[in-house]
C-alpha cells in the first residue's frame, strides 16, 4: 500500500466528517494524523469550521408567513366567486341585500302595475260628478264582464249606467205601446238634408257625434274585444252590413255591446236624452238575424217578453226608420228555445252564424215590416 | 426516521384527499427549513420569503404529481432550491456581504457584552462566508451542514451524482474554512 500524501489524507477530511470512510480509510488518516506536523492543525481547523456552519442559529420564517401562504394559495373556483361576491362582507352584503331588495320591488312593482296601466290606458274615462248618488260602486270590467256571462241581467243591474246600454227609463219606454218612442227622432243636426230615418242622416249624425263620445265608442270596442277575445279576433272579419240594414253602423263608429263602464259622458247623455239613434255593434255579435214580422213596435215587444222570458236581456237598441236592430244576450242553452220564439213571431232569417259563439249568445237582431 | 416517514404518509394522503388543514400543517411544518435554504441562498430575508412561499404554492399545485417516492421535504427542498439556483442565474448578484450578514453586524456593533459581540460577529461572518460560495457549492453545503441532509437526499435533492456532491460539499468546506481563519484555532 503506497503512503499517502498530506493532500490525499486532507481530501479524507469531509468523509471523516461525516463518517463516511471505511475502516481502513480511517486508520490511514488516524496514522497520518499521529506523524504529520501539518495536518493534525489543518483538520483542526476544518473540524471546527464545519462544527461553526452546523452551530449557527437556524433560520426562522417570520411571524404570520403561514397565513400569507394559505392566503395566496390558489381556491378552487366556487370559492374564488364566492369571495368576490361576497367580501369583503361588511360593505358587499348590504350592497347586495339592498340590490336584490330593489330587484324584488322592481319585479313586483311591474308584474303589479302592467295590467292596471294597460287598464288605465284602454279606460282612462273617469265616473262623471253628476252620476247618481244610488248607483252602486264601480265594478272592475273583467269582473263585471264574468258577472254579465254568467248571470242574466236585471232590471236592477248597474247596467242602466252604461254609455249604450238601455237606461232605465229607455226600457220603460221601450215597454209602452207608443212607437214614437221606439223609432228614432231626428238628429239635432242643423242641415235640413234628407228625412231623419234615412240612412244617410243616420250617417251624417254618426258623424257628427263629438269627440268624447267616438272615443268612448273605441275605448268600449277594445274592452270588448279584450274581454272576449275569440270575437275579438273573428270581428274584424266580420261581414259589412248590407245595404238593407241601414241601422248597421261602420266598425269605427259601433257601440259595444255588453261591456259595461263608467256612466255615459254628458254628450252621451244628450244624445240618449234626445232619443237620438244609438249604433248598435256588430264586432261582438255571434249572430246576425232579420225578423220580419209585420210592425215593428210590436214585434220588438215580442222579442223583448222572448229574451226576458228566456233569461235574456236586451243590451241596445236602435232604431232606423221603419226598421230597429236590437242588440240582444240570451244564455246559450237557451238560445235555441229564444230562435223558435222568434220563427214563431215571423220570417227569421240568421244572416250570419258565427261558429264560436259566446254564453250569451250575442244576437244583433234587425227588426223589419 | 420511521416515525417521520409514516407522517408524511399520513400528511401526503390528507393533501392529496383535498384536507385543507392538512395543507396548513405541511407549511407550519416545513415553513423554516424552507426558509433556511432560501435564506442561506439569497441572503435576504425578503427574497427568501418570496421563495418559500413561491415553494410551498407550486408543492400544492402539484401534489397530484409527487408521487410519494421521496420524503415530503426532499420534495420541498428540490422546490426551493431549484427556485433559489434560478433566481440566483436570473439576475446578477453582488458578491457582497448579505442583508442578514449586514443585521446581524449592526446587531454586533451594538452589543455590549463581549461574547455576545463576538457571536454576533461570528455570525455575520458565517453568513459572509456562506454568501460567498460557488452558488453550486453553497447549496450542497447549505443542505448538507445547515439542513442536515445526507449525502443521498442531497444528491436526490438537487439531481446530482453522490460523487459530485461529496466533492462540491469538500470544497465548499474548504472555502469556509479559508473564510473563516480568524475564528479557527
Amino acid at each position: 500500500m503506497a503512503a499517502l500524501t498530506c493532500t490525499d489524507i486532507r481530501e479524507l477530511f469531509s468523509a471523516r466528517i461525516d463518517d463516511t470512510l471505511s475502516a481502513e480509510e480511517r486508520a490511514r488518516l488516524d496514522a497520518h494524523l499521529a506523524t504529520c506536523a501539518e495536518c493534525p492543525r489543518e483538520w483542526q481547523s476544518f473540524e471546527r469550521s464545519v462544527a461553526l456552519v452546523r452551530g449557527m442559529e437556524p433560520a426562522r420564517a417570520s411571524g404570520g408567513f403561514v397565513d400569507r401562504v394559505l392566503a395566496a394559495r390558489p381556491r378552487p373556483w366556487y370559492r374564488r366567486l364566492g369571495r368576490s361576491l361576497l367580501v369583503p362582507w361588511p360593505v358587499k352584503l348590504p350592497l347586495e341585500a339592498a340590490a336584490i331588495v330593489l330587484v324584488a320591488g322592481l319585479a313586483i312593482l311591474i308584474v303589479q302595475g302592467s295590467p292596471e296601466l294597460q287598464q288605465a290606458a284602454r279606460a282612462p274615462v273617469t265616473p262623471p260628478a253628476s252620476m247618481p248618488p244610488a248607483a252602486p260602486p264601480p265594478v272592475p270590467v273583467a269582473k263585471r264582464e264574468s258577472a254579465q256571462r254568467t248571470t242574466p241581467r236585471t232590471s236592477a243591474s248597474p247596467e242602466g249606467q252604461r254609455l249604450y246600454a238601455l237606461p232605465d227609463e229607455a226600457k220603460e219606454r221601450a215597454s209602452e205601446p207608443a212607437p214614437a218612442d221606439v223609432r228614432a227622432e231626428p238628429p239635432r243636426s242643423l242641415d235640413a238634408g234628407p228625412p231623419a230615418g234615412s240612412p244617410r242622416v243616420a250617417a251624417e249624425s254618426r258623424a257628427k257625434k263629438t269627440d268624447a263620445v267616438q272615443t268612448l265608442t273605441r275605448q268600449d270596442t277594445e274592452r270588448d274585444r279584450a274581454a272576449a277575445p275569440g270575437q275579438a279576433a273573428s270581428a274584424p272579419a266580420a261581414p259589412a252590413p248590407t245595404a238593407s240594414a241601414p241601422a248597421a253602423p261602420p266598425a269605427e263608429a259601433l257601440a259595444p255591446s255588453s261591456a259595461g263602464t263608467a256612466a255615459p259622458a254628458p254628450a252621451a247623455r244628450a244624445m240618449q236624452k234626445s232619443g237620438e239613434l244609438r249604433n248598435v255593434t256588430a264586432a261582438g255579435a255571434s249572430v246576425q238575424a232579420r225578423l220580419a214580422a209585420g210592425d215593428p213596435a210590436t214585434s220588438e215587444r215580442a222579442v223583448r217578453d222572448l229574451v226576458t222570458r228566456a233569461g235574456g236581456r236586451i243590451v241596445s237598441r236602435a232604431g232606423d226608420g221603419d226598421a230597429a236592430v236590437l242588440e240582444l244576450a240570451v244564455p246559450a242553452d237557451r238560445w235555441d228555445e229564444v230562435q223558435r220564439g222568434l220563427q214563431a213571431l215571423g220570417s227569421l232569417r240568421l244572416d250570419d252564424t258565427r261558429g264560436n259563439r259566446t254564453d250569451p249568445v250575442r244576437i244583433l237582431l234587425r227588426l223589419e215590416r | 426516521m420511521r416515525e417521520k416517514l409514516a407522517d408524511d404518509a399520513a400528511l401526503l394522503a390528507q393533501l392529496r384527499a383535498g384536507d385543507g388543514p392538512a395543507f396548513e400543517t405541511l407549511v407550519t411544518t416545513y415553513q423554516h427549513r424552507v426558509f433556511g435554504v432560501a435564506l442561506r441562498m439569497l441572503g435576504s430575508r425578503a427574497e427568501a420569503e418570496d421563495i418559500a412561499q413561491e415553494t410551498f404554492l407550486r408543492a400544492h399545485r402539484a401534489l397530484g404529481e409527487f408521487r410519494g417516492e421521496a420524503r415530503l421535504g426532499t420534495w420541498l427542498y428540490a422546490i426551493a432550491s431549484r427556485l433559489c439556483l434560478n433566481r440566483l442565474a436570473s439576475a446578477p448578484r453582488r458578491h457582497e456581504q448579505s442583508d442578514e450578514a449586514a443585521v446581524l453586524r449592526h446587531a454586533a456593533e451594538s452589543a455590549d457584552a463581549g461574547a455576545v459581540l463576538e457571536q454576533r460577529e461570528l455570525a455575520a461572518a458565517l453568513h459572509d462566508a456562506i454568501a460567498a460560495l460557488p452558488e453550486e457549492r453553497r447549496i450542497v453545503v447549505v443542505l448538507r451542514d445547515l439542513e442536515g441532509l445526507d449525502y443521498e437526499e442531497v444528491a436526490e435533492v438537487l439531481g446530482l451524482p453522490l460523487n459530485t456532491v461529496r466533492t462540491r460539499l469538500h470544497r465548499a468546506r474548504l472555502d469556509l474554512k479559508a473564510k473563516l481563519e480568524r475564528w479557527l484555532p
